[in-house]
């Protein structure tokens, strides 16, 4: 509890002393509300800078990728192409958290299960799974099956992961005490697990979630003519920059929103735990 | 990626569980995947699977066919060389920054919205349009890798200097250390095991971003030789390719390992990151 | 009706052998209200989890009423330093929880617990969720839930260890006020000779490397104990012995402890 009120104090420590009359500009002008869209404000400013003086049609200024956007919107094409990502996307997470949820608790709680996939989490954890795309591809054609495929293939080890830590995570005790009461192992999984671990299955979403996209977007870029990721191919081709960032631009809200759904479903679901920041 | 990949990166050293000795759970670990890799090239052999599924021992043959011919050097060299720059140039920058917006408001204030609207976005989406802007060259690659690494240096770093037990540096200064001494002997070291955790997974993301600025556009490299072996049909060549870069995202896992262990990425640093 | 015979706990910590617990004898007469009392180390822990079966002796037995402890069971019911409520459910959910286990339907387990939260005080508290309670609350709370078990030994380790030295004290009267009226057999441990010396019919010190029995004090202070106990002049003798004796042992085996590596 203290040190939370420490931490409070550092982060407002940033004031500057000064004369009193100075100490209330300068306190102004520092303030973090001040600070934040001054930060945003100087690289939106640098940017718009940058396209200015370059001038071509290649560097394109604020204002064209904006209209690009909305062009874009206006055709349908935006959200055409937004649901197809989003739909093969979400689909294949959901594949993905349904093994490897489930297979993250069997593993924590059955030494036998954890030394077989063991080697094979380890080992696949830091290889780029992109590169196995070509061979998926191979097995399931150039469509919305071989992408969602891909996503479920990589959105399985952060899940598997955090799934795992959370099934593991339950204070000895409190099994103890469960087992007290003379619980079986069906209810101990219920009661006393999956409550427990909930707080690292969202994690373990939180960050499934960037790499879907990620992950869409990179296979769009392949073959196909659909999806988010193809319309940047696209616009890239004939060098329409503009709107290859509205596109990307695009991605960034998708991706924020998405979050803060997570966040908020957290919230809720593991409401015990307040204020906890993964 | 978000900076629970700390988290994840601390639950990837796997615990024996109660119940299983460690020689138990390596028996169980070999056996099994001895058994997927012979139910593997069994199938292969019987003739059940496509013919461009190929079985272990063939990728193997195929690999060191490829590395024999000399074309393996050949692509390893300008993805590595890709690869690591982006990385080395991302990650530095962004455990400098990351430690920087760790201890000064003033800097993490001026960089919070921009970084919290620029992190959601897939960075491989900007590959396009940057390769518009520089061509389909290496600069272009290392540019959206390094950005791509900046990211979880950052973020880790930052919470790593924000985690710092606010006692210890109460604790440097009653000793009147400078604020340049207080960084460099009290924040850096207590920062650096979060920091580290960042840095692994900058790296992790550089070889998927190393593959992925690879597949797209005209390439050397072995993102691209594996692309172009999966059009031409030499499936030989693509296995190879497949296993050139699982080697490469793995090898280096484990050197970084090694590196932050020695740079005291174990140690607890005080009361640092409950976050 | 509790019988510890020449239990014996060692384990291995690295290169190090442990020595637990070194043939320690201990009776628990039912009915009985049992502190034990000893530094860190020294064991008592250990036991305790022996007799709610959560860990087992290396040789030796351990019995109730005659039969050996084979693993944990409703008739021991453990109470933690940490109360270890469910944070999900509501304090009466919490409570009613171990009714539920054993086949009560929802609507009667909760009434049983708010039966049981009227007991140790928490009358109000029924649909609190845990995290909005203190720590002394929390204690009744899981002293509630363990009791809706129906237990005939209660099991409790330094309960009251974490929380303030007012709420302590409260606690503790409320405890023998409590066991009192339930004619439970308790083991209590703690590090705390003052509390143990009100609660206990009987203290056990054991002492450290190794783990064993080194006084079997009984307590003859009149019962039922309150607040007015504390006045009694013999609580300073027995106080005082209690001390010279824990003294003796920690200079004794503070070499030893350190070797062992604590």
């Amino acid at each position: 509890m203290a040190d939370a009120d420490i931490r409070a104090a550092r982060a407002v420590s940033g004031a500057v002393p000064g004369t009193s009359a100075g100490r209330g500009l300068s306190a102004i002008l520092l303030s973090s509300p001040v600070l934040k869209a001054l930060g945003l404000a100087a690289v939106l400013g640098a940017w718009q800078l940058y396209a200015t003086v370059n001038g071509t049609r290649l560097t394109p200024g604020l204002e064209v990728i904006g209209q690009s956007f909305m062009q874009l919107l206006e055709d349908g094409e935006l959200l055409e192409h937004a649901a197809i990502t989003l739909t093969r996307g979400f689909a294949g997470l959901a594949i993905s958290f349904l093994v490897a949820g489930l297979l993250g608790f069997v593993a924590a709680r059955n030494w036998v299960v954890d030394a077989a996939l063991g080697p094979f989490v380890t080992f696949g954890y830091p290889v780029p799974k992109l590169a196995l795309y070509p061979v998926i591809i191979l097995l399931l054609g150039l469509g919305a099956g071989s992408r969602i495929a891909q996503v479920a293939l990589e959105c399985f080890f952060p899940i598997f992961v955090h799934c795992y830590a959370g099934a593991r995570a339950v204070a000895p005790k409190m099994e103890w005490l469960a087992r007290n009461t003379g619980a079986g192992r069906w209810r101990l999984l219920t009661d006393v697990i999956v409550p427990s671990a909930l707080p690292f299955v969202f994690t373990g979403l939180r960050v499934a979630v960037p790499i879907m996209l990620i992950v869409m977007t990179v296979t769009e870029f392949i073959g196909d003519s659909q999806g988010l990721g193809y319309l940047i191919a696209r616009s890239a081709s004939y060098f329409d920059t503009a709107s290859a960032f509205a596109v990307v631009a695009t991605l960034g809200a998708i991706g924020f929103v998405s979050d803060r759904i997570v966040v908020e479903l957290r919230g809720r679901v593991v409401f015990w735990e307040k204020g906890a920041s993964l | 990626m978000s900076t629970s990949g700390s988290m994840a990166a601390q639950l990837m050293r796997r615990q024996s569980l109660l119940g299983a000795s460690r020689e138990r759970t390596w028996l169980i670990s070999s056996l099994f995947t001895v058994l997927v890799l012979a139910v593997w090239e069994a199938l292969t052999m019987v003739g059940v699977l496509p013919a461009y599924i190929y079985g272990p021992i063939e990728i193997a043959r195929a690999f060191v066919e490829l590395a024999r011919g000399g074309d393996l050097a050949a692509q390893t060299g300008p993805s590595l060389y890709r690869a690591l720059s982006g990385f080395f140039i991302g990650s530095a920058i962004g455990v400098m920054l990351g430690l920087l917006a760790g201890v000064s408001r003033v800097f993490r204030d001026l960089f919070d919205l921009t970084q919290s609207f620029t992190h959601p976005i897939p960075k491989i989406a900007l590959f396009p349009a940057i390769a518009v802007l520089l061509g389909f060259t290496d600069k272009s690659r290392i540019l959206v890798i390094a950005i791509s690494a900046f990211y979880p240096s950052y973020l880790n770093a930052m919470n790593g200097a924000l985690g710092i037990n606010a006692r210890l540096l109460w604790v440097a200064r009653n000793a009147g250390a400078s604020k340049l001494r207080t960084f460099f002997q009290v924040v850096v070291p207590a920062a650096m095991p979060r920091a580290l955790v960042g840095v692994r997974i900058s790296l992790m993301i550089s070889f998927v971003l190393m593959v992925a600025t690879e597949v797209v556009g005209h390439s050397n490299g072995l993102g691209a030789g594996l692309m172009e072996a999966y059009r031409d049909g030499e499936y030989g060549a693509m296995y190879a390719g497949i296993v050139a870069v699982a080697l490469c995202g793995v090898v280096s896992n484990a050197v970084l390992q090694r590196v932050a262990r020695v740079l005291g990425g174990g140690r607890d640093a005080g009361g640092a990151g409950h976050g | 009706m509790l019988e510890v015979k020449r239990v014996t706990k060692t384990f291995r910590r690295g290169k190090h052998v442990v020595n637990a617990l070194s043939a320690v004898d201990l009776a628990v007469r039912k009915g009985e209200f049992l502190t034990i009392l000893g530094p860190s180390g020294c064991g008592k822990t250990t036991l305790l989890h022996m007799l709610g079966g959560f860990e087992f002796p290396t040789e030796g037995s351990v019995e109730i009423e005659g039969r050996p402890i084979t693993g944990p069971g409703r008739d021991r019911g453990m109470v933690f330093q940490e109360a270890m409520l469910f944070p999900w459910r509501t304090v009466r959910a919490n409570v009613a929880w171990p009714l539920q286990v054993a086949g009560t339907p929802r609507r009667e387990a909760h009434a049983r617990a708010d039966e049981l939260l009227a007991m140790v005080g928490l009358a109000r508290f029924g649909n609190a969720y845990p995290g909005e309670l203190s720590g002394g609350m929390r204690q009744r709370a899981a002293l509630a839930r363990t009791l809706a078990m129906e237990p005939s030994v209660l099991l409790m380790d330094e309960p009251f260890g974490a929380l303030d030295a007012q709420t302590r004290e409260v606690m503790q009267e409320e405890l023998t006020r409590l066991w009192q009226a339930s004619g439970l057999t308790v083991v209590f441990i703690t590090h705390d000779i003052n509390e143990a010396i009100f609660l206990g019919d009987r203290v056990v010190v054991m002492g450290a490397s190794p783990g064993r029995v080194v006084e079997d004090c009984a307590i003859e202070l009149a019962r039922p104990r309150s607040s007015e106990t504390k006045a009694d002049p013999r609580i300073l003798e027995y106080r005082s012995h209690l001390w010279e004796v824990l003294r003796r042992e920690s200079a004794r085996s503070a070499p030893a402890m350190a070797e062992a590596g604590r």
